[in-house]
């Protein structure tokens, strides 16, 4: 809870990784609004994805996330993904349609 | 002389081989005057051997046809039919000679009128001569050749010799060249020759000679009348070649005409045959275990399950999501986007059988519009990176965009091939943001990637109106789906609304194999 109420460009747990750090951003597709975290470039992304959908109160099954049009598995690593720095994560909810509102 | 019979001989034989069998016989028995020019026709070919069936064919009087009718028809209906024209025939006679002594004889005069005009139609075709001279000289060289048959009964070839060279240098050197051919047929000729001058001047003896004369052209009358053909023959034979050939020509036109036909119609079976086949394969009923397969998944005791996971695209599809392939759902985004890779996946397995197509996610139009202007090319600038697809994005002849609007699903094509953008709605609804968007897009990717500047302003903006139409409230992303299908297949969309409950089972199964076919 302490997480989620501080600012969005808190820093998961550093301390018990190591290696060079790379910049993250998390953004939400459905308010555009961005987390922006910083993790070391071998620790899986899952951690990240897990915090931003306990900090925005998603359901991180219901959450896609996406790195460059490619959904992200939860253990890739961003090294696997060859991320830049900054490089931005989409969070997308499900989309889902069949027309009703516009059949009559 | 001797020479002569050697050439005449010679000439006989070729003669016989020539001439037709009927000809022979009449020949021998009573071919006079009228046989003239037939003979002459007939014998120069004989001699003249270089001369073309053309050349020898051109040798034959034309008077022919003229005389035979003349021939056949008798003699007296037609005088008291055409009276006046025999008068003027008779008036002219009466300026020559022969006139003068036919004259005299009354008795003859029917038959001598008839005589004469064949005779004169036959020199009146020549118009080298004379009318005078015409006269004369044929019916001198009749008196000949008759009296010459007399006496040299023996050798029928070369009296024909001597008469066709009296033709034929008659012709060219006119009167006196009568008289010296007539002399160099033979001796005994030239003795009959001088014999029929003479009875020029003396009436009887003329008469005798007309008589001679008329009596032969009266018998020949039929001989002619079989004669005739004989050239005639030759030309009807070869006009009727010239049916067979026509018949021939018209035969391989139309033939032709049938070969391109049926090549034509071959070649348009196999096109559709293909496409029948690609139509067929789009429809292909599941099996059995596959509908097990599908009805299993879908049951509620999957729900829970993660039923499959695509390694490409990292989408796991639990039994919950899959429950949108069940009929009345609506699609979500996992399903299609599964959906999308598989198609992807498919073309890359047999890229001789689909079209070279990009399928962009369900996320992509939605990060394109997500800008604070309402595009931005930098957010998906790295989604369509070759590094990444494994292919230039520019090199796909379609690039399929799925459309996802609240409830809705519709597609949009980015058609490179035809130079258009494609909006598909199986509302028919438009939406000009959404091409304005891609077009925008693809000039800003293109620049980016190939540092190329390429002008889409000549592109088309096709909102396709003449598509498969949704009649329910939850079947449109299934056909936003098989829009894309069948596109990517480049065939039409030859579906419709009642094909649907058959698409979400053959999609659940696709899904479930991990494999679109």
């Amino acid at each position: 809870m302490e997480k989620r109420s501080s600012s969005p460009n808190s820093k998961v747990d550093q301390s018990s990784s190591t290696g060079t750090h790379i910049n993250l951003r998390i953004q939400n597709g459905q308010d555009n609004r961005v987390l922006s975290y910083r993790i070391k470039q071998d620790i899986p992304l899952d951690r990240i994805m897990l915090d931003f959908c306990r900090r925005l109160g998603l359901q991180y099954d219901s959450i896609r996330f996406v790195y460059d049009g490619r959904r992200l598995k939860d253990f890739t690593t961003p090294l696997d993904l060859n991320m830049d720095d900054g490089a931005v994560i989409d969070a997308w909810t499900e989309q889902s349609g069949g027309g009703a509102a516009l059949f009559r | 002389m001797g020479t002569l019979t050697s050439i005449n001989r010679k000439r006989s034989d070729d003669y016989c081989k020539s001439l037709v069998s009927i000809s022979s016989p009449i020949d021998q028995s009573y071919g006079h005057i009228s046989k003239k020019p037939r003979l002459s026709a007939f014998a120069n070919p004989g001699r003249n051997r270089p001369y073309s069936i053309v050349s020898r064919l051109q040798l034959y009087p034309d008077s022919k046809p003229r005389f035979s009718r003349e021939v056949h028809a008798p003699v007296p209906v037609r005088f008291s039919r055409f009276g006046p024209c025999s008068k003027v025939e008779g008036s002219a006679s009466l300026r020559g000679n022969m006139g003068n002594c036919l004259g005299i004889q009354l008795p003859y005069e029917k038959v001598k009128n008839g005589a004469i005009r064949s005779l004169k139609f036959f020199w009146k075709d020549s118009e080298l001569f004379g009318g005078e001279d015409k006269l004369n000289e044929v019916i001198q060289i009749d008196d000949a050749e008759d009296e010459n048959r007399v006496d040299v009964s023996d050798d029928l070839s070369v009296e024909e010799v001597g008469v066709v060279d009296d033709l034929g240098r008659k012709r060219k050197n006119g009167y006196r060249a009568v008289a010296i051919s007539a002399q160099g047929v033979e001796k005994d000729l030239r003795s009959v020759d001088s014999s029929v001058v003479t009875n020029v001047s003396n009436p009887d003896e003329k008469v005798d000679a007309v008589n001679q004369m008329m009596d032969a052209m009266l018998l020949d009358e039929e001989p002619n009348a079989l004669c005739v053909p004989a050239h005639r023959k030759l030309y009807d034979f070869a006009k009727g070649r010239d049916g067979n050939i026509k018949r021939l020509d018209l035969e391989i036109e139309y033939n032709e005409k049938c070969r391109q036909r049926f090549q034509l119609m071959r070649s348009q079976k196999k096109g559709k045959q293909i496409r029948k086949d690609v139509v067929a394969e789009s429809f292909l009923p599941l099996t059995e275990e596959e509908e097990a397969l599908v009805a299993r998944a879908l049951s509620n005791s999957s729900r829970r399950k993660v039923l499959v996971s695509h390694e490409n695209s990292s989408i796991d599809i639990t039994g919950e999501k899959f429950q949108c392939l069940s009929p009345g759902a609506w699609l979500n985004d996992e399903v299609i986007n599964l959906y999308l890779a598989l198609l992807k996946e498919r073309e890359e397995r047999e890229p001789q059988k689909f079209l070279k197509c990009h399928f962009f996610n369900t996320f992509f139009y939605k990060k394109l519009i997500s800008g604070s202007d309402g595009y931005d090319f930098q957010s998906v600038r790295r989604w369509t990176a070759e590094r990444k697809l494994g292919y230039s994005i520019l090199d796909c002849e379609k690039i399929f965009v799925p459309i996802h609007k609240e409830v809705h699903w519709c597609l949009a094509i980015i058609n490179k091939r035809d130079k258009k953008f494609q909006y598909l709605d199986s509302f028919k609804g438009v939406d000009n943001q959404v091409m304005n968007a891609l077009a925008r897009y693809y000039v800003d990717e293109v620049k980016d990637k190939s540092g190329e500047d390429i002008d889409v302003s000549s592109w088309e903006e096709e909102f396709v109106t003449n598509l498969p139409e949704q009649t329910n409230g939850f079947d449109c992303g299934m056909f936003m789906i098989k829009y894309t299908d069948f596109y990517s297949r480049d065939i039409g969309l030859c579906f419709n609304q009642g094909n649907m409950p058959y698409f979400r089972r053959r999609t659940a199964k696709e899904i479930l194999k991990l494999r679109a076919d």
